[in-house]
């Protein structure tokens, strides 16, 4: 009859028994990409207090996002104020506002192609003209930090995109055919966004989240219409 | 995540986890790449399999000993298995079941072990957990990912399977 300690034995020997087959261990190359989340996850193995911190503050830019997307619903003189874009600032996020009036013409919907792996979507804040798709962290699988949001809006006439900021390091990139900065924070607990615009349809797009550039850049291609 | 960060507070776990990715990510690579032949799927994988190393680093004593380097395999394997899984629901490629898992033809003399090899590879691993690396159900569950009743169903097939192989071995159950 087997018993408890039968099987003990037995499983004992069978994992030394997989151990003796196990394939050479070859030098394998791993890709930037694989290095760059291996990165990420030793770092926050060494720095856990740090990650502590920044899940607190999405959770406020989280609350401040929902009240700003209310704010522009409701009162569309900012949308028609002076000429040129202007920066409202929200905690580790910078949300850019065009003041020109939206064009004319057929309006998309845009959406990410697929979440972000480990997230989910939360929430989509629906505004005068365009979207915010929030995305949040739901296993650990994700690698990221807890929150990603995705955003576009109708408007502004294509003068380009850039604003100073003390707080970011701000380089410029491209989203497919599209020009496009991406704004690295100084401050490494907090979010990083890329920007860009399509000039054609008069149409906006931002994402921010705890990504670097070139994963940013990757995610910003994946936006479907 | 943020848990097992800060389970991972003192320096010696931090190193710990350092040692057992510098020690074990090419031999953790070869075994996802047996099962997914895809270099990508296979870092992934490794990848994946760091994140749960992380969350139970308190439960590894010494990173260079066997007992280690089995768990290790079994979580990397499982991983692998569960990518392969997603994929197959979505394929693109074609996979052959018969590559699943690590295969393994047992030369002892322990008949129990060889039908334990004999098991596919998810109710290998539940077996092995459990009764050498010495996890509750409760624990492995959260490792591969499933729920405590799943984990528990799971222990039931496997040893159903293996009363089986056992009965054609004939050995007495």
């Amino acid at each position: 009859m087997v018993t408890e300690e039968m099987l003990r034995t037995a499983a004992e020997e069978a994992e030394r028994f997989v151990l003796t087959t196990l394939p050479c261990d070859e030098q394998h190359k791993f890709s930037s990409r694989f290095e760059r989340k291996m990165a990420k996850l030793l770092r926050r193995a060494n720095h856990p207090v740090r990650y502590q911190v920044m899940r607190s503050a999405a959770a406020v830019v989280l609350v401040l996002l929902t009240l700003f997307g209310a704010v522009r619903t409701v009162s569309p003189e900012i949308g028609s104020s002076s000429a040129g874009w202007f920066r409202q600032a929200l905690s580790s996020l910078i949300q850019f506002i065009s003041p020109e009036p939206v064009r004319p013409g057929p309006r998309y919907v845009y959406y990410l192609a697929e979440a972000p792996e480990g997230y989910v979507l939360q929430d989509v804040l629906k505004t005068e003209n365009g979207k915010t798709y929030i995305y949040e962290r739901h296993s650990v699988l994700a690698s990221e930090g807890p929150m990603i949001r995705f955003s576009y809006t109708y408007g502004g006439d294509g003068n380009g995109l850039s604003a100073a900021s003390e707080n970011y390091h701000i380089s410029a990139a491209a989203v497919g055919e599209y020009a496009a900065e991406v704004y690295i924070a100084k401050n490494s607990g907090e979010a990083n966004m890329i920007l860009w615009k399509n000039p054609s349809e008069g149409v906006s797009f931002s994402i921010s989240a705890m990504l670097d550039e070139q994963a940013l850049i990757e995610l910003a291609e994946s936006v479907k219409k | 995540m943020l848990m097992y960060l800060q389970m991972m507070e003192s320096t010696g776990d931090q190193s710990k986890f350092e040692t057992l990715y510098l020690e074990y990510r090419d031999m953790m690579y070869g075994i996802a790449y047996k099962i997914l032949r895809n270099v990508h799927d296979a870092e992934d994988a490794v990848h994946q399999a760091f994140i749960t190393i992380a969350e139970n680093i308190l439960k590894i004593d010494d990173p260079m000993c066997p007992k280690t380097r089995g768990y290790i395999v079994t979580i990397v394997e499982s991983r692998a298995i569960d990518i392969y899984r997603r994929k197959k629901a979505h394929p693109t490629v074609s996979y052959s079941d018969e590559t699943l898992g690590v295969a393994v033809e047992y030369h002892g003399t322990n008949g129990l072990a060889g039908c334990i090899l004999k098991l596919p590879a998810r109710q290998r691993h539940i077996l092995i957990l459990k009764y050498s690396q010495g996890y509750t159900l409760k624990e492995i569950a959260k490792m591969l990912g499933i729920s405590y009743a799943n984990a528990l169903k799971l222990e039931q097939r496997a040893k159903a399977r293996l009363k089986v192989l056992c009965e054609e071995a004939g050995i007495e159950w």
